[in-house]
């Protein structure tokens, strides 16, 4: 080690400065490293990435109106069937309106879903367990318990409750697919708090000085972060399932929105003759869903040191 | 804030019969228990000194250490800082007493924040601690401090995993001294480091108690470096002070018989150095359910009668404080 060290550093108060070792790559990069030798966890991404830009970009990229009726072509079947009407490439509904169009508005409104509600638990939820876990004593006896109740409620259940008393709507679905999600949150910061407060850096800050919102949010929480991204990945597919469950049952998006649920409700009844109209929708949800949770995955196992080889 | 001014003939630091006790729940419809981790424990230290806490595992060094620093209030027993009692100070001047006294901690990879740069990690306490320095003054003071230690000025923007465990020892030490303390509490600082990196960080100590004129109170259970670093010695067992004196004295002539068994206990390369004794059969009795009379004689190759009924309390003996009842005998 000797040729490591610096004539500068060693005039410095004759201390032996050692060259620290080989640095190995930013939190950041290694996470990638990880994440990307999972297969699928890369296509989840992929497929993602392509919903993100057909959802920022709906108003250029969908062929038409999503609302806009055509009464020249009622459930009209996908180009390649016998039949078609050559305009609408997945065909139409029963009301004329053109299913791609609508799919990749639809597209739009569940990411907008997912975001916002993993977005609303997570942060509640955070503040939640974080108090739970740092002050401990009676304060986290009242929120896990809390938090106890909620999870022994069927979560579509409690969803429906709680649409049922604020009214029907995408927002207030919105809203209680949150309230549904949050104990997940809860629970997991909570439980990674807890195994950080006793670590030495934690005391180190509190002699230096540190006050509890400080320790709470600047020093432990970006620690804890880990295990709260992947739940957030993996939320975000259930938020759009539930959504789109609310949907189905009329207690979500309310027509004429395209939302994936509400499309799949309304085309109900022709399921037996016009097999597109229920298709499309129900495997736009399929397709996310199992790319947000393949992704979550491979997040897991990438920010999971114990997965590493 | 008079405890900020050292007054001659007080000690820097004194603890007066400091006792911490926990209560554990045993279990649903069972009384919880006691655990008198730290028993009556006075000391003084002087500014510049280093005095050694040793004692096997369990014997109240880190509750001590806790005590120490604040993060726990003592169950009773008083703590004093240039002859002030800390017990009754406002938040205003515990937050200065916290300036006054610092830590640092035994593990290495657990004592630094992985999240923060190094120079994120030296600045929270100038952060938090000198609220008129400025940005630019703070870095320049943490920049000053890592040349101290002899960290290089380009760790500044290092995380804490790029270094090695003497390295981020060095971190650790600078940033309990960034605060220019009176007292740094060394918990172990450095038993979880390879013995040619103890060396260095026990010299870089050494060196900066010279320079920075701070007293040390050093928790270890290595006694070959407690020798090397420590001006005196406190042997605790089962959170009571066993034996206290001067180093050299201890070194040469043990007189409690758990502080000639613990001598005994280190390796010795020259045969002449090897103190000689029985040794000690049996594990360190539950705190929860200490012995009768003295804690250590049911290990203790002296024991009789009187030991296991009366405890014995410290006094002066050669010029040391002993708690043992028969030691005129075994010296």
């Amino acid at each position: 080690m000797s040729d490591n060290i610096t004539p500068s550093a060693a005039s410095e108060g004759a201390l032996q400065a050692i060259e620290p070792m080989a640095a190995p790559p930013s939190p950041m990069r290694e996470t990638w490293n990880y994440f990307k030798t999972n297969r699928g966890a890369l296509a989840g991404l992929i497929v993602i990435v392509i919903i993100l830009f057909l959802a920022a970009t709906a108003q250029w990229v969908a062929p038409y109106d999503p609302i806009a009726q055509d009464r020249t072509a009622f459930l009209k079947p996908p180009i390649w069937m016998e039949g078609a009407d050559p305009r609408y490439f997945l065909g139409t509904d029963a009301v004329g309106r053109d299913i791609l169009s609508r799919l990749i508005h639809g597209a739009q409104l569940s990411v907008s879903i997912g975001v916002f509600v993993v977005i609303l638990s997570m942060i509640s939820g955070i503040v939640l367990g974080m108090v739970a876990g740092y002050f401990r004593g009676w304060v986290e006896v009242a929120i896990m318990r809390l938090i106890d109740i909620m999870l022994a409620l069927p979560s579509l259940i409690l969803a429906l409750g709680i649409v049922a008393i604020l009214g029907p709507g995408l927002k207030n679905a919105m809203l209680a697919i949150a309230i549904v999600q949050l104990p997940h949150y809860v629970r997991l910061a909570r439980a990674s708090v807890v195994g950080e407060l006793n670590k030495e850096y934690v005391i180190a800050s509190q002699i230096a000085g540190a006050g509890h919102m400080r320790q709470m949010f600047i020093n432990i929480l970006p620690n804890c972060m880990a295990p709260l991204i992947v739940q957030g990945t993996l939320g975000v597919s259930s938020a759009i399932l539930d959504a789109a469950a609310l949907g189905f049952l009329g207690l979500g998006a309310q027509p004429p929105l395209p939302e994936w649920g509400t499309m799949l409700a309304e085309a109900r009844e022709f399921v037996g003759s016009a097999w597109w109209v229920i298709t499309f929708p129900g495997l736009c949800i399929l397709v996310t869903v199992l790319a947000f949770n393949l992704m979550g995955d491979g997040l897991r196992d990438a920010l999971d040191p114990k997965m590493k080889r | 804030m008079s405890f900020l001014e050292t007054k001659p003939g007080v000690p820097l630091l004194e603890s007066d019969d400091l006792v911490r006790h926990y209560e554990v729940s045993r279990g649903l419809g069972k009384p919880s228990a006691m655990v008198k981790a730290l028993d009556g424990v006075s000391f003084s230290l002087e500014a510049k000194k280093t005095l050694a806490v040793v004692g096997e595992s369990g014997c109240g060094k880190s509750t001590l250490a806790r005590q120490l620093t604040l993060i726990e209030k003592p169950s009773s027993g008083a703590l004093k800082i240039n002859g002030e009692p800390v017990g009754n100070l406002g938040d205003k001047d515990a937050k200065m007493f916290r300036r006054t006294v610092q830590m640092i901690f035994q593990n290495p990879y657990g004592s630094l924040n992985p999240r923060k740069k190094v120079g994120q990690i030296l600045g929270e306490p100038v952060l938090l601690n000198m609220d008129h320095l400025g940005r630019k003054a703070r870095e320049e003071r943490v920049r000053e401090i890592m040349a101290k230690v002899g960290l290089r000025p380009e760790f500044y923007n290092r995380y804490p995993h790029m270094f090695s465990g003497g390295q981020r020892q060095r971190i650790s030490i600078a940033r309990a001294l960034i605060l220019e303390p009176k007292v740094i509490v060394a918990d172990e600082p450095v038993s979880a480091l390879d013995v040619s990196v103890q060396a260095q960080v026990l010299n870089l100590m050494m060196d900066l108690q010279e320079e920075m004129n701070v007293a040390y109170v050093f928790i270890s259970h290595d006694l070959s470096v407690v020798r090397h670093i420590a001006d005196d010695v406190m042997v605790m067992y089962l959170g009571r002070v066993a034996e206290k004196g001067p180093t050299e004295q201890i070194f040469a002539k043990p007189l409690h018989p758990y502080t000639r068994a613990l001598l005994a206990s280190a390796p010795k390369i020259d045969p002449a150095h090897r103190v000689k004794a029985e040794p000690l059969s049996g594990e360190l009795p539950s705190p929860i359910n200490p012995p009768s009379g003295c804690a250590f004689h049911k290990r203790c190759p002296f024991a009789n009668e009187h030991c296991a009924q009366v405890r014995p309390e410290l006094r002066n003996f050669e010029g040391r404080e002993v708690a043992c009842h028969r030691v005129e005998e075994i010296a």
